[in-house]
């Protein structure tokens, strides 16, 4: 497949190097001359200097015939310029943009355009290891979903995990224990050593953490 | 009217003061604090907003829900393109005016953007805004030696005039009407000339008629 | 139930009684009656989509939906699409965000690009 890189940060580059080692064409477009140094010395991709969302640049890098584009640079705007072109103007099916304002990658993500959101994931991550709170496994683009794997209080010990669901809020995704796990809560009594998966909404986290502490009575 | 403008450089501020000193509610929103403190003095008439134009919270708290006329006039296309774009999509402002300081990028200012006027020439700007009055109501276009002007009208749905010929219509003796601007066809009228909903009617009258004519256009 | 109002439920026809559901549905799950939306105000409405069309646009398109739900009927536009999977004649959608008048001075309002949640038909 081929693929347009708008923005040679480290973010850019660093996607050059993984897409061109897994054999795929890559053109990398930035606006400084300068920032194709971060590419790997045995970048065999074209690299072309302008904007992402100069149509001529475009087609030099092979907007008729590529699969992807990824839009990386610093610049919300920018980044969305060149995936609403690269989509709308070229066809190009996987388009995807780096947003930074959290706000905006919700709105652009209504034009049918895949944002990643990074400060809402960034923050996320540098908070739980500075509070030392869970750290999650996986969230989602937008940053209002993720996955946390916990360790089960004591306090749960003889009472059904679903009394830690909430609908729609606190989901069981697997329980692990003994060195097997299963989807869901199963019915199960929680037990010492059980590690439960659970998907949580960012609204719901505080609520969760009080749950896990206080114990099923707690609500 | 209220019209918010976003960027207070030589344009943006340009505008301000014309349109604050024609009677009109000026907003302007300038990202740079030092730029609001620098020209707050001096452009005192106007309603300052030290916020960046291109984050929705910012456009929120600055009242962008109820303006008439949202003017993205600053320096720099992909800004004024997602400015345009938020006032649209998210705040539903009736016409949005952008800058285009790039002409290569003129291309990219229309309605996919949330773009009704795109200017190139920003001495233009300020006779755009005024122009942007609702429909329904006659807009003074020019004025002549000995009283006589030009003016429009764009026929509302409900508009007493619309079925009519311009015969049936009785236009006033010292009235002319000049020319019927269709979905962007000009129409020479005669008498057995049909208005409909959305016609801009333009007209040529003196002081002491104007608003008979109004009267027969409008409810 | 008198005999004249029996006799008018017999002839109700198939299309009238689906438009009664549909606006029954409507009422319940819709935050305001389509006919009812104050233009450039947040709001959510609910309706059940009577058309489609694809309005080519430059190099591209957009997708331009009429819903309705059984009294009046709301145009959403989705700039520089095609087709998004699931929106099709027929369906029911709820559509958030602000509307602005069709066009300049008409009484027909449109959503640009609105957050939209396909509905079940209960």
């Amino acid at each position: 497949m081929h693929v347009i890189l708008v923005g040679c940060g480290r973010v850019g580059s660093g996607l050059a190097r993984s897409l061109s080692a897994e054999g795929h064409s890559v053109a990398v477009i930035d606006r400084e001359e300068r920032a194709f140094r971060r590419l790997p010395a045995e970048f065999s991709g074209s690299r072309h200097i302008g904007l992402g969302f100069d149509r001529d640049i475009l087609v030099a890098a092979g907007a008729e015939r590529a699969g992807s584009l990824a839009a990386v640079t610093s610049g919300d705007n920018s980044n969305i310029l060149a995936a609403r072109i690269a989509r709308e103007t070229f066809g190009i099916e996987q388009v995807v943009a780096r947003i930074y304002d959290p706000r905006r990658a919700a709105i652009f993500q209504r034009l049918g355009i895949a944002t990643v959101a990074t400060v809402t994931w960034t923050t996320d991550q540098i908070e739980r290891r500075i509070t030392g709170a869970r750290t999650s496994d996986w969230t989602d683009g937008t940053g209002s979903v993720r996955l946390v794997e916990q360790q089960l209080p004591a306090v749960w010990a003889g009472h059904r995990l679903d009394q830690l669901a909430d609908p729609g809020r606190i989901l069981i995704a697997a329980v692990s224990r003994s060195g097997t796990a299963q989807v869901g809560d199963g019915g199960l009594i929680g037990q010492e050593g059980d590690v439960v998966h659970l998907v949580v909404s960012t609204g719901a986290e505080a609520d969760l953490e009080h749950r896990l502490v206080h114990g099923p009575s707690s609500h | 009217m209220k019209v918010a403008i976003a960027g207070a450089g030589a344009v943006g501020t340009f505008i301000a003061r014309d349109l604050a000193a024609a009677g009109h509610e000026v907003h302007l929103l300038e990202k740079e604090a030092r730029v609001v403190d620098r020209l707050r003095s001096t452009t005192v008439d106007v309603h300052w907003h030290a916020i960046d134009a291109c984050e929705y919270e910012s456009l929120d708290l600055a009242g962008i829900s109820d303006v008439d006329v949202m003017v993205a006039a600053t320096g720099d296309d992909e800004d004024n393109l997602v400015i345009s774009l938020l006032a649209k999509q998210e705040f539903a402002v009736p016409r949005v005016i952008a800058r285009v300081n790039n002409p290569k990028n003129h291309w990219l200012f229309d309605e996919t953007w949330g773009v009704d006027v795109a200017v190139s020439t920003p001495h233009l700007l300020t006779a755009l805004v005024e122009e942007a009055v609702s429909v329904g109501s006659l807009v003074r276009l020019l004025s002549l030696d000995g009283g006589a002007r030009l003016v429009e009208l764009t026929l509302a749905s409900d508009s007493p005039a619309v079925g009519k010929s311009l015969a049936q219509l009785a236009v006033p003796r010292d009235a002319s009407i000049v020319a019927v601007v269709r979905a962007r066809h000009v129409i020479v009228p005669h008498g057995d000339t049909t208005l409909a909903a959305g016609d801009e009617v333009i007209a040529l009258v003196t002081g002491e008629v104007e608003d008979q004519l109004a009267a027969l256009l409008a409810v | 139930m008198g005999i004249r109002s029996l006799l008018a439920r017999l002839s109700t026809s198939v299309e009238e009684d689906d438009a009664q559901r549909l606006r029954a549905f409507c009422v319940q799950r819709g935050q305001v009656p389509i006919s009812e939306i104050p233009a450039r105000t947040e709001v959510t409405a609910v309706g059940q989509i009577s058309s489609i069309r694809i309005v080519p646009h430059k190099d591209s398109s957009w997708l331009e939906v009429t819903m309705s739900d059984g009294d009046d009927s709301l145009v959403v536009m989705w700039t520089g699409r095609r087709a998004i999977a699931g929106v099709a004649p027929g369906r029911r959608l709820a559509v958030k965000g602000r509307a602005l008048p069709l066009a300049p001075g008409s009484r027909r309002l449109k959503m640009l690009n609105p957050s939209y949640e396909l509905l079940g038909k209960d």
